[in-house]
């Protein structure tokens, strides 16, 4: 299982991706790159396992090293020049540092991304836009659906014409004609199979009047916690980005403006809204124990 | 019973997304005075895809598809998909933005951008959702709509070369510079014009690729396909075609 943020209600998951995903953008002070960093892995750990550490340090920190060095070969803004290249531009510690947050912030971003996956499943993105949308929101559900019988089916065309010796060897062209091939039975057999699927789903009340759609989720008292928690947090944080409190500078000098209290509150605020998730799950691991030990 | 067109509502819903788009940027423009610095950048570009997609959504929805359009639909969205999914193994070949494209041609515009924005998004669940999927449901969802207003000309359709030729072109330019777009909101530090065309140009031989590949399946199998789709949507009166 994935845990008890995992299993709460959609809104709960989406406003939270969506304020840690923004401000992990918005916010370019180091002390909130770090935090955003470190609690985004920590919560993939929790949710994939280890494998999350590989995918960390053998893809993402080359990427962002990959950043970091395209913008210091490319860029020569800044006033702290470390080298002239033979060209004459500049290699500069401030495109360099740049660079790498810039790149960090990148590799934050597909961290979320990996926790929103788990998190963020199809069903709860329905229930987000099936009350609005239901004819979109049935299209996505069908599509969902079909999407693994056309792989099925793609996979029992290409391995039936190579049982045929129907499979031509040679370059890229010759595998892209064997591939259209298999695809255009599967186009044949998947419309028809559309029109059925259509029929049987007029004849089961389509489009009358008056049906409603299923969803298992309500929001419950700790959702709305946590809904709150989020907004809460967000609060001191917004407020002290829009008085430029936390703002840090990188071109064309670096300047992060110091420990301020202003900085220490919204980063306090700002590690709460990260680290939010684990904290959830683990007070309900905490509760749950009670819960057993008192059995 | 009567309903509007299932084209005809979504011309006026095109329209009426790129003129929220053009709204939405100038806004954005004026906006940027006040919110100096490249932290914005890539939020305000998410929430103008976001806002100026709506009308045609929103046109989708008002039209009232019939259960077999939708099926339909769903088929070709599940199609191309499964068709970039099934092709995992050799990543150029994708016979995704074709299978897009031809949906465009037989179907109509707006079915090619639900179809090119729906298989990019659903996809995604497979390949893992990330920053740039709104970035991939624009691009894919722009190059239907734009095949879907190019090939509603039966005569330009049937030429196999030109299908071929625009489907490439469709692909490299629309698909390409939109893609891009969000490689270059994510890594440009200055956003002067020598680091966005860099960013660009390490896109090229990919999207290169991808356009060669739309191309050849559009040449070798467009055709087919074409008729496929085109029998179906006869058959069965769909998508206007027994107006």
């Amino acid at each position: 299982m994935n845990g008890a943020f995992a299993r709460s209600h959609p809104a709960v998951g989406f406003l939270y991706f969506a304020a840690v995903i923004a401000f992990s953008l918005v916010l370019n002070h180091p002390v909130f790159i770090a935090l955003s960093l470190v609690s985004s892995l920590a919560y993939a750990v929790r949710l994939k396992g280890k494998s999350v550490l590989k995918t960390f340090f053998f893809a993402l920190l080359p990427l962002a090293a990959f950043v970091t060095l395209i913008n210091a070969l490319v860029s020569h803004y800044g006033v702290t020049v470390l080298y002239t290249f033979p060209n004459g531009n500049n290699l500069t510690l401030e495109s360099i540092v740049y660079g790498a947050v810039t790149g960090v912030t990148i590799v934050t971003m597909m961290l979320w991304f990996v926790c929103w996956n788990e998190v963020m499943t199809e069903d709860k993105i329905l229930h987000l836009f099936g009350k609005r949308l239901p004819h979109l929101a049935l299209l996505v559900m069908m599509t969902l659906r079909f999407v693994p019988l056309y792989s099925r089916q793609l996979g029992e065309a290409l391995s039936a014409r190579r049982g045929a010796g129907l499979e031509e060897s040679g370059g890229k062209i010759a595998k892209i004609k064997n591939g259209c091939a298999a695809v255009s039975g599967v186009i044949t057999r998947a419309l028809e199979h559309g029109i059925d699927t259509a029929d049987s789903m007029k004849s089961r009340g389509y489009g009358l009047k008056g049906r409603t759609s299923y969803s298992r989720y309500k929001l419950s008292p700790a959702d709305t916690v946590l809904i709150a928690a989020t907004v809460i947090a967000l609060i001191p944080i917004v407020a002290a980005r829009l008085c430029g409190a936390v703002q840090a500078l990188y071109n064309p000098i670096i300047m992060l403006g110091g420990f301020t209290p202003a900085l220490i509150a919204s980063s306090a605020a700002y590690a709460v809204l990260c680290f939010l998730p684990l904290i959830y799950d683990a007070s309900e691991v905490i509760k749950w124990n009670r819960l057993y030990a008192k059995t | 019973m009567q309903r509007k067109s299932f084209s005809l509502s979504s011309k006026k819903a095109a329209v009426l997304s790129v003129i929220t788009a053009a709204l939405l940027i100038a806004a954005a423009c004026v906006l940027n005075r006040f919110l100096s610095g490249k932290e914005y950048y890539y939020l305000m570009a998410v929430l103008i895809i976001a806002v100026s997609c709506l009308p045609l959504l929103v046109s989708f929805e008002k039209s009232r598809p019939s259960a077999r359009e939708l099926a339909v639909l769903a088929c070709m969205s599940a199609l191309a998909a499964a068709s970039r999914a099934a092709f995992f193994s050799l990543p150029t070949i994708k016979p995704s933005c074709a299978i897009v494209i031809i949906t465009a041609a037989c179907f109509g515009a707006q079915s090619g951008f639900i179809c090119g924005a729906l298989s990019m998004f659903v996809s995604n669940f497979l390949f893992g959702q990330g920053p740039w999927t709104p970035f991939q449901m624009l691009a894919m969802g722009a190059v239907g709509l734009a095949a879907g207003l190019i090939f509603c000309n039966k005569k330009v359709r049937n030429n196999r070369l030109i299908l071929a030729a625009v489907g490439g072109i469709l692909c490299f330019v629309i698909y390409g510079l939109i893609v891009d777009i969000s490689s270059v909101l994510m890594m440009a530090t200055d956003f002067s014009l020598k680091q966005i065309l860099s960013i660009y140009a390490s896109g090229v031989p990919f999207n290169f690729s991808h356009a060669a590949t739309t191309a050849v399946v559009l040449l070798l199998a467009g055709k087919a396909f074409i008729e496929k789709l085109d029998r179906i949507k006869i058959k069965y009166g769909m998508f206007g075609s027994n107006q």
